[in-house]
């Protein structure tokens, strides 16, 4: 026998479905269905616009997240939090997903670049696990610990001049909180410390002037992962500001002379990114022009390829490459 | 078209639903077809071809069947439209392991391995296309009068993609005649939510853990068991949602499939355990495979040949790869020696008091090689949980497990298990009942968007 709850119940949520399919399916752009039916795509791109039509789709993701971060500190598949708030990407405790054999990339990418008469310095950006470990709830295992000194004695090994960042990156802020990089005083400091060691090569200098220009709020990349929304001045997490720069660089020479730019920046949205200025703070730090081959979610290996694919295509070659690798990309078990 | 979907349950579903208690009764069936079709070819409409080939192929054997006098034309007529199931399912599903196998014998890649892209759902409509032929011949089945009925059958939308398994004998009558009420709509709805919550909220709760403890390529002990039972709660709650969505489906518009699962991790025996796990599968492999080759009526050592042969075919029938092989040969081998020691001087394969938690490890074992994607990958598990790796968690497993997923994996675990705990009943009311699950899975709805059902590969 039905009861009476039981009939309401369901025509409630009978109600409240066809309220949030018609919310949907009207605010879903139906798109050109003679194109990619028959292969699907056509019905992935309609679906992913459907998701998002559905009425407090939104809201629904917000209050998730928040009910998982006030309830555990809990973010989605992808990062971790721990103490103090403080954000890390799970790629940093675990084995990276694409990596390939240092020591050989770097025999294969100096032989190379020696061809051109073009110095190599690599360096390994330590983990933000590494740099803030005191802010882990727990630390890492042994493989993870001697990660970055392998990393070191691979760069030696192929007789290559390394940068240890280690001591330059141990500050309370070297890192952003709420992102998986560092922060631009750590980029700074890091910039320091691999001009120390690329000054070893000579190259033409220029004047470089950097200055500070202001605070703004940032969202760090580590944000996405707990996607709070609406509730996130309640639950957090806390937001953050970052300090901003700007770098000039005094063209050197005539006006009318080939411009030469002697050092190239290839490496990952470490190098890439803008708001964290590392390229204006190794220009500073250089005193000299750079040329930034870097890219955003690609690794640091393939931008490396595309660099060397396209050397040939340079008006003129830059005397010194620093390789900017992020630890998390390389294998913890060699 | 996914069931777990904002695309099914907001967009697909209503409008159906909405049709279909508009239309009158003779329409019905068609609207049945013609949505049927919409949602198979929502994953790709090419895919549509391999579908009515299929159904029509196995439509116009079982017609043969039915209308000859001849002996010697209906056993062909079986025997051609048995072979043209297989033969589709094979092409698809076993061609490149095929080829790609018989290159590494040779030693090169002389042969070409074509890609070949497996329509979805393949396994299941083959084998319920097989069992209509065969159902037909035997005198067991009604043959369909109406290709339309019979599309219908072969493409019904809530079980198209991963079962269960179904009969057309079962069925043939609920396309003529369905009743239709509140009552079973709404045990329907309140069936597929549970389904939905069993999907969206445990299963999709413990996969990251599952996952990240296969991708682990040393793991200890405690990581890789913690793996292997992270993966069995995953894939029953997986399987299980997805066949309590597809009887609760069935019941909104007035069929009543037959149940998939019936508590099977509470089994003291891999024998029963099959008894209880996707019960229509094993029932199938019962009637069409183990019988005809001889069942138990040729002695023991054909028995015990029998029912190795049957689990690993219905490994095979799980995908092309030889993890399924072994998984079949565990369970096979297994169901043997329980027989051989029932028939030898007892009622119960094993003794009493460890009989459930050795069956357990069995299944988990077995698990670890039908979860691994290739044999390495499941000797590395196996490795790791005789501690060949060290015994206790490492700190960035630690790290990365979250609390929600060891609270999933505890829900899961209990849930799973419960009749054997003799817990105290608590059964909220319906209204209740409904209530926390529609909000539950709507909001876990728009947060996991993309979580393909474990089953929909094979």
């Amino acid at each position: 026998m039905q009861s009476h709850s039981d009939t309401i119940s369901t025509l409630c949520i009978v109600a409240l479905t066809v309220v949030f399919s018609l919310g949907a399916i009207s605010n879903t752009h139906a798109g050109d269905p003679t194109h990619g039916w028959l292969k699907g795509t056509y019905q992935r791109g309609y679906e992913s616009r459907f998701e998002r039509s559905v009425p407090a789709n939104d809201g629904a993701v917000a209050l998730w997240a928040a009910v998982k971060w006030s309830l555990f500190q809990e973010m989605s598949t992808g990062a971790v939090a721990s103490k103090d708030g403080w954000l890390f990407t799970a790629e940093e405790f675990s084995e990276p997903g694409e990596t390939r054999d240092l020591r050989e990339e770097l025999a294969r990418v100096g032989k190379i670049l020696a061809k051109y008469g073009i110095s190599l310095v690599p360096v390994i950006v330590p983990d933000k696990a590494r740099m803030h470990e005191h802010h882990l709830a727990r630390g890492r295992s042994e493989k993870f610990a001697s990660r970055y000194d392998r990393a070191l004695s691979s760069i030696k090994a192929a007789g290559l001049v390394g940068v240890d960042l280690r001591d330059a990156l141990s500050f309370p802020d070297s890192f952003k909180r709420t992102d998986t990089h560092w922060s631009p005083e750590g980029a700074r400091r890091a910039a320091l410390e691999i001009a120390a060691v690329v000054s070893i090569y000579d190259f033409p200098h220029t004047n470089v002037t950097t200055v500070e220009t202001g605070s703004v709020l940032f969202e760090g990349d580590l944000i996405a992962f707990v996607p709070t929304g609406q509730f996130r001045a309640r639950v957090g997490p806390p937001r953050e500001y970052i300090k901003t720069f700007e770098t000039s660089v005094t063209p050197a020479g005539d006006l009318f002379q080939e411009v030469t730019i002697p050092v190239a920046l290839v490496g990952t949205s470490f190098s890439a990114k803008q708001e964290f200025h590392f390229e204006g703070f190794l220009k500073q730090a250089l005193q000299a022009d750079v040329l930034n081959a870097s890219s955003v979610g690609q690794g640091p290996f393939v931008p490396m390829d595309t660099f060397l694919d396209e050397i040939s295509k340079l008006s003129s070659l830059p005397s010194v490459v620093v390789w900017e690798i992020p630890e998390r990309f390389l294998s913890s078990q060699r | 078209m996914v069931f777990s979907t904002p695309i099914f349950v907001f967009g697909f579903l209503p409008a159906f639903l909405a049709t279909y208690y508009v239309l009158p009764s003779k329409a019905r069936n068609w609207l049945i077809l013609l949505a049927s079709t919409l949602f198979y070819a929502w994953w790709r409409a090419d895919a549509l071809f391999v579908l009515y080939a299929i159904a029509g192929g196995s439509f116009l054997s079982g017609h043969v069947v039915s209308r000859t006098t001849h002996a010697a034309v209906k056993i062909w007529a079986v025997r051609v439209g048995v072979c043209f199931n297989l033969a589709v399912l094979f092409w698809f599903k076993y061609t490149t392991f095929l080829l790609g196998n018989l290159n590494t014998a040779l030693g090169g890649d002389a042969l070409v391995v074509p890609e070949i892209i497996l329509p979805i759902g393949l396994s299941f409509l083959a084998f319920q296309s097989i069992s209509y032929i065969v159902d037909v011949a035997r005198g067991d089945a009604p043959v369909a009068k109406k290709l339309s009925d019979f599309l219908a059958f072969s493409t019904l939308f809530p079980q198209l993609i991963a079962g269960p398994v179904l009969r057309y004998k079962d069925l043939a009558h609920q396309f003529a005649h369905r009743k239709h009420s509140l009552l079973l709509f709404s045990a329907g709805l309140r069936r597929f939510l549970q389904g939905l919550a069993m999907k969206l909220l445990v299963a999709d709760g413990v996969a990251p853990l599952a996952d990240r403890m296969f991708a682990l390529p040393d793991p200890s002990m405690a990581e890789a068991w913690l793996g292997a039972l992270a993966f069995s709660v995953q894939l029953f709650f997986d399987f299980s949602g997805y066949s309590s969505m597809a009887i609760g489906l069935g019941l909104m518009i007035g069929f009543r499939f037959p149940e998939n699962f019936a508590n099977p991790y509470t089994s003291s025996s891999i024998t029963e355990f099959w008894r209880r796990w996707h019960i229509s599968l094993s029932t199938w492999l019962r009637d069409y495979l183990y019988i005809p080759l001889g069942g138990n009526r040729s002695g023991n050592f054909k028995t015990y040949r029998n029912l190795l042969l049957t689990m690993v075919l219905g490994g095979i029938w799980h995908g092309a790869n030889w993890t399924f092989v072994i998984w079949g040969i565990w369970h096979g081998g297994l169901m043997a020696v329980e027989r051989a020691l029932v028939a030898k001087h007892r009622s119960f394969a094993w003794p009493k008091v460890i009989a459930w938690p050795l069956t357990m490890v069995f299944v988990l074992l077995g698990w670890v090689v039908f979860r691994a994607e290739t044999l390495g990958e499941a000797v590395a598990m196996y490795a790791g949980m005789l501690g060949a790796n060290g015994a206790s968690l490492r700190l960035e497993v630690v790290t990365l497990t979250t609390t929600s997923e060891l609270l999933f994996l505890l829900l899961g675990v209990v849930l799973s298990i419960a009749p054997r705990l003799n817990l105290p009943r608590f059964e909220p009311s319906p209204a209740l009942q409904f209530a926390t699950l529609s909000i539950l899975c709507f909001v876990a709805l728009q947060v996991r968007t993309n979580s393909p059902f474990l089953y929909f590969q094979f």
